[in-house]
């Protein structure tokens, strides 16, 4: 009876994955530019106006003739002459639009560096560098022109309360990216690479324009110089549209629209993947005696969290997870936590001091999650929370910063939406998920053994977060070797 | 007038449309790298071992060099843009029914060099080299011509990227339709800058690994049934499904406003105005209604001789040659005449090279005429070139066609392995001379792929003015 060796199905995983990714990516989400559902909602704003995303630009930007939104009034100064080493461009204040509360940006000038200008007098080019391409800027009629684009980004968004106690954003600045040289722009349908990135800022933030310089022809010839081209593909997929006027249009094509959202996610059948796992799971139990899961992990597999999501979903049971382990060497948390909720254990794999381990050992476990916005306020640590919690109006909430797990007493506000930490000391970080812990008492038996398992709790739970009693944690290390895990 | 019935709002619906569907459909594909479908067949792979018919792998033993193991990336510091630079790519041993060994490479990464168009990868900026390309670093395939050994060699991509170096994931960069798939086997994705050459990380390796079965009977009998259904299941989704609502949608809203569909309303604007389909859009409507929505062959023409889009029709459709001159003038006697692509092709299986007068096709043409023209297309390396031919020739020991041109082929530049080539019929579109109403037009009925070439035949100093669409 010959199982499938943990070699191969390392690799049978990993193309399981990569397929399910694939698919799930084409499908994405109204948050996830290019894909399928995203363009979707993109034509359904076209339709009914307004906006599917929770960040959009109010449409003080004019649609032009041309099919590009312009930023009205714009101005670029080349600064020295000759030499192409910067421009800059003016824009107006510019209103938008975050989880429908309005903000704004002060106008300001964006000035664009070249870091490498080359002299056209001489070489008749001008050359503008974003990152280590370049952009040619000519004298002449070449239709093989490149340019470079620019991103153009609002940072620095930060959720906050005024005095009236209203919700708004503290808006930063303007910023850019210098992006990609896009060849030969003249070109009807020239290739423009995805955008980069933005750097790391704080907050989400709003891609504003995609700018393309390029040469342009002024008194009848060409001369070196920037003409703007803030091209639509972000500035459209942001605006929020106003609403459609013509009943037509909105009764006839967004039932449509509606329909053909629901038709591709109605299409992307999980259930062959499923086929798969059955298979796994059958072919590990009658070849080897094992479950699959278990035969994963002691095989140490790699499994990603797209496998894990896939599988959760599948099976709302997520792959087995080490939470904890200890030694006399120390104890350390992986950070790790479930995609569904599932029994969490102490297992023991050495025991060299019976006699230290009986009794109880308290835990606090994660009961459940929510992912959070941002900060509400300047004085407290108050936190906006993504969705609406059922939780106690007061406990304790895990944080973590940097490898440290924090617990932290909270009250949750009225609203359900929003929670402060009631602890005499904050975290230092705003957490991108929290977690609502629940404190539980497990009792170790006297005839614990090597190879042993204690419940942690009879209920299930994303994960274990950390022990109460540290001093009572490291006895037990001190005198085994343990893993926290699921079953 | 509704905005339904103009261009601008009805080309941004359209657009986002047509990503929508081009983005779901390439899922299904398992012979592009990197779909759902593709890595479905990965997984298939993986159990039952080998390389499926007509597919390459490289046997693990001789992956490259061990030093570079587990990654397989060699990462090569380049002195100075400016000078030559070159990386060795040592022998590797392939499987493909036999075990063939390739030659040792070295491949070049110079300043200079041209890139897939044929255009300068790199323009010298002062001391100062700011530049970066992609490319494929592949074997190129001669067994079908007899050569038993098989090639490293390097096909440089046009399009430049700056994104942050060891960012693999976001190397994207699309391969036309007629890169040589057939012939040139690619192992690695490289990414050249102006200090170092990146080769892909060891998954594009790894990719395209044959594997030894696995011994055991078991896992291939317990597994294997359910990846060839998820494969199945991957490739056979119909996305087109779910837009036809949308579409039928268009054709109401667009009844009421214009009292025609929309497909007839926009044949008409199309020739008012300059508007385009949408091409992913077109191809979504070719997949709902098995009809062509509306492409363009030819740029309006005023001389005999016409400029071709290259476009192609999203299903095979007859072609509408249209009198683009207003009403009420003298019309000439002009006859347009059209070489129409016939349905199906066939892949160029050896080089073409100037002067050359066999073209060497793979498959069985027999049933091609004994003698017309023929087109070589590759969008890759953007050529098209007719020629004609008269014999033709099937050879079934080797399964492939050879046909003899009338006269040397001035191709100009080298036409590599996998070209697509059509065969062509020649159609008339007469117009007689007089008066009539505008955009009078003649159909050639048939199923065609499009027009390789149009001109028009006249006598005199007259006016005309003709376009070659879809119909």
């Amino acid at each position: 009876m010959a199982v499938i060796s943990p070699t191969y199905l390392q690799n049978l995983l990993y193309a399981i994955d990569k397929s399910y990714e694939s698919l799930k990516k084409a499908y994405g989400d109204k948050e996830s530019p290019g894909s399928a559902l995203y363009n979707l909602s993109l034509a359904k704003v076209l339709v009914r106006g307004g906006s599917d995303h929770e960040l959009g630009l109010l449409p003080n930007y004019s649609h032009t003739a041309s099919g590009n939104y312009v930023v009205s009034p714009t101005s670029v100064t080349r600064q020295d002459g000759n030499k192409l080493n910067h421009f800059q461009i003016s824009f107006p204040t510019i209103s938008f639009v975050y989880k429908g509360v309005r903000g704004y940006v002060n106008s300001t000038t964006l000035k664009f560096n070249s870091k490498y200008g080359g002299d056209y007098d001489q070489e008749n080019f001008a050359y503008v560098r974003g990152r280590d391409s370049y952009a040619k800027i000519t004298t002449t009629g070449d239709d093989s022109a490149r340019t470079t684009v620019f991103m153009v980004y609002i940072k620095g968004l930060q959720l906050n309360r005024d005095n009236d106690n209203k919700l708004y954003y503290y808006t930063g600045s303007l910023d850019y990216t210098t992006s990609h040289v896009v060849d030969k722009v003249n070109q009807s349908d020239p290739y423009v690479p995805p955008p980069p990135a933005p750097p790391s800022i704080d907050g989400p933030y709003i891609p504003l324009a995609y700018i393309k310089p390029s040469r342009y022809t002024e008194g009848g010839g060409y001369r070196i110089g920037i003409r703007l081209d803030l091209t639509r593909p972000y500035s459209l997929e942001q605006v929020h549209y106003a609403p459609q006027e013509e009943t037509g249009i909105l009764f006839n094509l967004l039932p449509a629209l509606i329909s053909a959202e629901s038709s591709v996610l109605n299409q992307s059948s999980l259930n062959p993947y499923k086929e798969v796992f059955d298979s796994l799971s059958s072919h590990c139990n009658s070849r080897a005696s094992i479950s699959f899961r278990e035969y994963v992990y002691n095989n140490g597999l790699v499994v990603s969290k797209s496998l894990r999501e896939l599988y959760s979903l599948l099976y709302n049971r997520d792959f087995i997870l080490n939470f904890c382990s200890g030694s006399r060497n120390g104890i350390s948390t992986t950070g790790a936590v479930a995609l569904a909720k599932g029994k969490i254990i102490i297992k023991f794999n050495e025991v060299s001091n019976r006699a230290a381990l009986p009794g109880a050992l308290g835990t606090y476990l994660i009961a459940d999650k929510v992912k959070v916005i941002g900060k509400v306020a300047n004085t407290n640590y108050k936190l906006k929370l993504a969705n609406y919690v059922n939780w106690p109006q007061d406990g304790r909430v895990g944080i973590r910063s940097g490898y440290s797990n924090g617990v932290y007493n909270y009250s949750l506000g009225a609203e359900g939406d929003t929670l402060s930490i009631t602890s005499d000391t904050h975290p230092d970080v705003v957490p991108d998920e929290i977690y609502l812990l629940s404190e539980k008492t497990c009792v170790i038996p006297d005839n614990i053994a090597a190879g042993a398992s204690v419940d942690l709790a009879n209920e299930e739970y994303f994960g274990f977060w950390k022990f109460v009693d540290s001093s009572r944690a490291s006895q037990i290390a001190s005198n085994s070797s343990f893993v926290i895990r699921t079953v | 007038m509704s905005k339904i019935l103009t261009p601008e709002y009805v080309s941004m619906l359209e657009s986002v449309i047509g990503k929508s569907f081009r983005r779901l459909i390439q899922e299904s594909d398992s012979k592009t790298v990197g779909t759902a479908a593709y890595w479905a067949y990965k997984a298939k792979h993986v159990i039952k071992g080998g390389v499926s018919s007509g597919r390459v792998g490289i046997v693990p033993l001789d992956m490259f060099d061990a030093n570079l193991v587990p990654t397989y990336k060699i990462i090569k510091e380049r002195p100075e843009p400016r000078q030559n630079y070159t990386v060795s790519i040592p022998t590797l041993t392939i499987f493909n029914g036999k075990e063939f060994r390739t030659i040792p490479a070295v491949q070049n990464y110079n300043v200079g060099n041209r890139d897939g168009n044929n255009t300068d990868v790199d323009s010298e900026l002062e001391d100062l080299h700011p530049w970066r390309y992609s490319c494929i670093i592949g074997l190129s395939d001669n067994t079908l011509a007899g050569d038993v050994r098989y090639y490293i060699s390097t096909i440089k991509l046009p399009r430049r990227s700056a994104l942050e170096i060891n960012e693999y994931e976001d190397l994207y960069e699309s391969v036309p339709a007629t890169y040589p798939r057939e012939s040139f086997i690619p192992i690695s994705i490289a990414n050249v800058t102006a200090t170092k050459v990146y080769p892909s990380s060891s998954f594009h390796f790894t990719d395209i690994v044959y594997r030894p079965t696995i011994q055991d009977d078991e896992p291939l009998q317990d597994l294997f049934p359910a990846l060839n259904k998820l494969e199945d299941y991957l490739e056979s989704i119909d996305f087109s499904y779910a837009f036809q609502p949308f579409m039928e949608a268009l054709n109401t809203v667009t009844r009421l406003s214009a009292n025609v569909s929309f497909k007839e309303y926009w044949d008409r604007k199309r020739l008012e105005i300059e508007f385009r389909h949408n091409k992913d859009f077109r191809m979504l409507y070719g997949r709902v209604y098995k009809r062509e929505l509306g492409v363009d062959y030819t740029d309006t023409f005023s001389s005999n001789s016409a400029t071709m889009t290259y476009e192609e029709p999203a299903v095979p459709c007859a072609v509408e040659v249209v009198d683009m001159l207003s009403r009420n003038q003298d019309y000439p006697t002009v006859s347009v005449i059209l070489n129409v692509k016939e349905p199906g092709f066939a892949r160029l299986q050896s080089i073409i090279q100037e002067d050359d007068q066999l073209v060497f096709v793979n498959g069985d043409f027999s049933t091609w005429p004994d003698a017309g023209k023929i087109v070589i297309e590759d969008d890759f390396y953007g050529i098209r070139k007719i020629v004609e031919y008269n014999s033709r020739f099937y050879h079934s020991s080797v399964d492939f066609t050879e046909f003899t041109l009338s006269d040397p082929i001035e191709a100009g530049t080298e036409i590599k392995p996998g070209a697509r080539v059509y065969r062509l019929s020649e159609k008339i579109a007469h117009f007689n001379s007089g008066s009539s109403p505008a955009y009078r037009s003649v159909v050639v009925e048939g199923q065609y792929l499009g027009v390789a070439a149009a001109y028009a035949t006249y006598s005199g100093a007259v006016n005309i003015n003709f376009k070659v669409r879809s119909y």
